[in-house]
């Protein structure tokens, strides 16, 4: 919950994340960072500049989301509170976008609108009522001119215009070039008028030699943020917000916050969105708000690109999809397949074009790390460029990772936030973002983490009855997992449509699946042994043998027990028979000796001895029969098996006879008649002796 | 108190020096109407606005900027507007009351609401079709007055390249009226003082009409000279208690060489600045040389510099473009300015590669006018004896970091 200074809660909107002319101005104030000089250096000359003739204009230039709206706030509230500047300015804000404004009549209306809302005298709406509509632009500038400089002796005030967006303006709004000039003779001929504008960049009325306006302006530029400014930004906002946990443990967080910088490049905007991730979890408003933001200045950034050459297109978009790799010019050239050489001057070129900017890299002072200047411009790139991810943004994943680079603290924070999901005190909207923060936080850590975080949130999925998100995270898993058969087998099920099933609950299968990696993860390693079997049979009954054989494979890569594994193997074994992969079968087998040994499980090692046989005899291995079993035929002897023996033994001459050796085969068949007879197994020794009778 | 003033012009004690140069104007008009030639940001609109708030020997001044302007009948009305502004009871006495033109807007400009006028004399009649005759009649009056009125029009340039553009049929007509305006004027109590940042003479030069304004005195505005400069950086400095060591002015100066006011303000007012960012320390050669790096010659300033590249492209012929890039490249590497000599040979050079190179006296005559174009453009001028470098030492470090490398030196 957020409150205000005044104890009031607040919604996110209000607080003004990315509308910043609706925060309240006391926030403003207080939070401010990084502007004080300029301000009061401007305030300072709006002071001087009241009594005097001649007037001074100024210009603010800053890329989206370095505070342009924010500073004129500051100034507004600046020249309303001082009790000098209110009585010698008249401030007029113009709003943020001010599309229909297309001349300098229009201009000019708007003026003399905006004094008719703040002022009591009747003769601005009077005067807007009467030229309003007129079609003719040179009439309404000579009604409403000499009205302002008459405004202007008459009450002392200079009309303090507050404008943004001056380069839409003036380059595309004002078809007329001479608007222009006369927007310049109004600002200077007995000026009773000074305008504060800003722009996001040099536009061309500032620079071009041919424009009216070309060094007219005393023109700054809003600086991104330093790390030491960052620090101190995020620290005022939480102390305003009150978040003593957060100021307590501040120390903590300092390491967090220059990463923030890093990332945000000192973008005030970005510093800020992220801010509400700090302190608020708030991660739906403010996705939701990036999605909204980027759509807006989607366009303003395409025509940028388009006056880009290819290459320097090329390059950005590079570096913009470079998230967590260093963006050193070795790097950049890897990417781009071009070299090093190449690259380097390209870089050097866009650094003093002013597109990129460069730092030392401190553990190579031979090489440096670039960086695209505007963090707004980096962001878009990203984001346009990302083709994968469209419900996760990249930009926040990056965010999550270096901010809760410790595992054990992000498993805390999963914590916390499956708690909230569990909790009836928590609102909906509250559990939705939790949910949301959680499946941020599944895209981060080891392959192994992130698995297991994405399996907690299938199964969510499953349980609150969503099989579209459950396949969704399988989906993802995927690639993490060395179960891809399986899951590639799960998702093609869940993708089924009606009429297409193979008969398999599958809602329930996956759920089982579930279960088993629950049951792994908590160590219940023959637990998940057993649900994997179990599993396994469902598929084997199914002729989906290679999936079981994966499913298997990973209860065994976990096992710790002999036995279990013993097991396991005998069971990949018979999988990989049936498949008729005999080699694979076979050294399933001889793997499962030493396990089924060390477990003691001698019956166990007796079929696997017999199915080892088995198969050297259909792979012609002959010798290698009869050795094994022979070996089988001691281990029958010490379980005290006589049928086992028996088995053995005619096995044992059918392989004889392979190789050609009648008298030896005989000998086993006739031993095995009598071992059968003597024990009592008489189907046994009624099947030897159809044995006998073949070999003879 | 003065304060730093970048970009709007200079006013009351925010206008300083000057004075010799006002007074010698003064003087000039006495008997001539005036040209005043400066590039940009050299300071002709202080100037002017500063002859319009002290005006001396009985006249008065009424100011115009024309850069809007794109008729003759548009120019009549802001005359009359103009009078009306700054010698309203010159206005009054000597033209509304006796003037048939005006006598019906008598009630109008003596009401609270005068700020219908201009609105009312454009319902009075077509000026489009009358102007001249009008405007005569305007001057005529004037010339009748006892007074002494002095017209100062600023962005005339811009006027006329408006007017070219849009009405052409008004544009020789008008040049041939204000030519006869200017040459009336001069028998009687009128004078005009004339100027703009596009360079005026050039303008017509180009339009073949510069002979229409041969009757004006040219008077050049040039840069601060170093006592100027150092006058103005000390006592703003001190002004604003900023602490600096005795390498600071000399630095300045030397960085900026004459200086553009625009650029001195600019910079003065950027080291100010950063001591304010932290006003216990005491600028030296090092922070002026810091701050003139990034902020003269850094991504604000560049812009701002690349008109004087782009100039000539604007004003130039290829042939002479090409040319002079090559000369102000080669000066840009060059430590005292070259000998016109040298550059000659270097025009000469290039000029031989050319598909059908000019004989002597063509070449000589060629390059002597593109020498006197880079001069009076402001781009060179004569720093000893036949030796030639860049007028601005900004725009000279400027141009070897941005361009010098397109010629290997000399």
């Amino acid at each position: 919950m957020v409150l205000n200074a005044e104890g009031i809660e607040m919604h996110a909107d209000i607080i003004g994340l990315f509308r910043a002319d609706i925060t309240p101005i006391d926030r403003l104030l207080q939070t401010t960072v990084g502007r004080k000089e300029m301000l009061e250096d401007l305030i300072s000359k709006l002071r001087a500049n009241a009594g005097k003739k001649g007037g001074q204009h100024f210009v603010f230039i800053g890329p989206r989301g370095i505070g342009k709206t924010h500073f004129l706030s500051l100034i507004e509230h600046g020249v309303h509170t001082d009790e000098k500047l209110s009585a010698c300015y008249t401030a007029i804000r113009f709003p943020e976008e001010n599309n229909r404004i297309l001349s300098f009549a229009d201009f000019l209306l708007c003026i003399i609108r905006n004094l008719a809302e703040i002022g009591s005298d009747p003769q601005w709406q009077q005067l807007n009522d009467k030229y309003a509509v007129l079609e003719d632009d040179q009439l309404i500038i000579d009604a409403i001119i000499p009205r302002l400089k008459f405004y202007r002796k008459q009450s002392g005030k200079i009309i303090l215009l507050l404008l943004e967006n001056m380069d839409s303006l003036l380059t595309q709004q004002f078809k007329n070039k001479q608007d222009i000039h006369r927007l310049r003779t109004f600002l200077m001929d007995s000026p009773c008028a000074t305008l504060i504008g800003t722009a996001p960049v040099f536009f061309s009325e500032l620079y071009n030699v041919k424009s009216p306006l070309y060094d007219f302006f005393d023109i700054q530029v809003l600086e991104d943020l330093s790390e030491e400014l960052t620090i101190e930004l995020i620290q005022q906002n939480l102390e305003w917000e009150k978040q003593e946990a957060l100021l307590e443990d501040f120390s903590t967080l300092i390491p967090k916050i220059r990463t923030i910088h890093t990332m945000t490049g000192g973008n005030p905007r970005l510093i800020m969105m992220l801010y509400e991730l700090v302190a608020h979890d708030t991660i739906l408003e403010v996705s939701n708000q990036f999605q909204k933001l980027l759509d807006q200045i989607s366009p303003f950034y395409q025509d940028r690109l388009k006056d880009l050459a290819p290459q320097e297109r090329a390059l950005l978009e590079t570096m913009a999809l470079m998230r967590s790799e260093p963006k050193t010019p070795a790097a950049i050239a890897l990417r781009l397949r071009k070299s090093p050489q190449q690259i380097s001057s390209l870089l050097q070129r866009m650094t003093q074009a002013g597109y990129l900017t460069v730092a030392g890299n401190p553990a190579d002072k031979r090489s440096r790390f670039y960086r695209i200047k505007e963090g707004f411009f980096d962001l878009w790139l990203a984001m346009s460029e990302s083709r994968i991810h469209k419900t996760r943004l990249p930009y926040l994943v990056e965010f999550f990772r270096v901010y809760y680079q410790d595992r054990d603290e992000r498993e805390k924070k999963r914590e916390a936030l499956l708690k909230i999901g569990e909790s009836p005190e928590y609102k909906e909207r509250e559990k939705e973002n939790a949910r949301k923060m959680l499946d941020y936080l599944s895209d981060i850590g080891n392959n192994s983490e992130r698995f297991d975080a994405k399996m907690q949130l299938a199964e969510k999925s499953i349980a609150e009855a969503d099989n579209h998100a459950a396949l969704d995270y399988l989906q993802e898993m995927e690639p993490i997992t060395s179960m891809k058969p399986v899951l590639q087998w799960v998702i093609q099920e869940c993708g089924k449509k009606p009429g297409e099933e193979t008969g398999i609950d599958i809602n329930k299968w996956l759920a089982d699946l579930i279960e088993y990696w629950k049951t792994q993860r908590s160590g219940e390693l023959e637990k998940a042994a057993e649900i994997a079997q179990r599993l396994g049979y469902d598929l084997s009954d199914r002729g989906l043998h290679e999936i079981r054989i994966e499913l298997l494979k990973d209860a065994l890569g976990r096992a710790v027990e002999p036995a279990q594994k013993c097991k396991l193997l005998f069971a990949i074994s018979s999988c990989q028979q049936i498949l008729g992969q005999f080699q694979n079968a076979l050294s399933s087998l001889q793997n499962a000796e030493l396990p089924c040994l060390e477990s003691g499980n001698k019956n166990t090692l007796q079929r696997i001895y017999n199915d080892q046989a088995h198969i050297l005899h259909i792979l012609g291995r002959y010798r290698e029969t009869i050795d094994l079993l022979k070996k089988n035929d001691d281990n029958c002897i010490e379980l005290g098996t006589p049928g086992g023996r028996a088995v053995s033994l005619s096995n044992q001459a059918f392989s004889y006879h392979k190789l050609g050796n009648l008298s030896a085969a005989h000998r086993c068949a006739n031993k095995a008649l009598k071992i059968a007879g003597k024990a009592g197994y008489n189907p046994l020794a009624g099947q030897i002796e159809d044995i006998i009778h073949r070999l003879e | 108190m003065a304060d730093f003033i970048v970009g709007s012009p200079a006013m009351g004690e925010d206008f300083w020096f000057r004075k010799e140069f006002i007074e010698n104007l003064w003087e000039s008009l006495e008997k001539h109407n005036v040209l005043l030639i400066a590039p940009r940001r050299i300071g002709k609109t202080s100037v002017m606005y500063r002859m319009l708030e002290k005006p001396i020997h009985g006249w008065k001044p009424i100011h115009l900027n024309v850069e809007d302007i794109k008729m003759p009948s548009d120019f009549l009305i802001t005359l009359i507007e103009a009078i009306r502004e700054h010698q309203p009871a010159f206005f009054k006495e000597a033209l509304a009351k006796s003037w048939d033109f005006l006598k019906g807007l008598l009630s109008t400009i003596e009401k609270v609401e005068a700020y219908e006028f201009k609105i009312q004399l454009r319902k009075k009649e077509n000026l489009k079709e009358n102007w001249q005759e009008r405007a005569n009649q305007l001057l005529q009056r004037i010339q009748a007055s006892p007074d002494r009125i002095l017209f100062i029009i600023d962005e005339l340039p811009d006027m006329l390249n408006g007017m070219l553009e849009s009405t052409a049929t008004d544009y020789l007509p008008f040049l041939h009226w204000f030519r006869k305006a200017r040459e009336a004027s001069i028998k009687s109590n009128i004078r005009w003082i004339v100027g703009g940042s596009v360079n005026l003479v050039a303008t017509l030069d180009k339009q073949g009409s510069v002979k229409l304004i041969n009757d004006l005195k040219p008077e050049v505005l040039k840069p601060f000279t170093y006592e100027e400069v150092q006058t103005f950086a000390s006592q703003m400095l001190q002004k604003e208690g900023v602490g600096y060591d005795d390498t600071v002015i000399p630095q300045i100066f030397e960085l900026l060489g004459s200086p553009i006011p625009y650029f001195l303000q600019m910079f003065t007012q950027e080291l100010h600045r950063t001591w304010k960012r932290n006003p216990s320390q005491t600028l030296t050669a090092e922070t002026v040389n810091q701050i003139f790096n990034k902020t003269l010659l850094g991504e604000m300033a560049r812009d701002k510099l690349q008109h004087y590249r782009t100039r000539l492209d604007i004003h130039y012929s290829l042939e002479d473009r090409e040319t002079a890039c090559l000369l102000l490249n080669n000066l840009s590497l060059s430590k005292n300015g070259i000998s016109r000599r040298t550059l000659f040979n270097h025009y000469k050079k290039l000029d031989d590669q050319r598909p059908n190179p000019k004989k002597i006296d063509a070449l000589n005559r060629a390059f002597q006018r593109l020498l006197l174009h880079l001069q009076s453009d402001f781009y060179i001028e004569e720093v000893k004896n036949e030796r030639f470098d860049f007028a601005s030492r900004l725009i000279k470090t400027w141009w070897k970091k941005y361009y010098g490398f397109e010629c290997g030196g000399y």
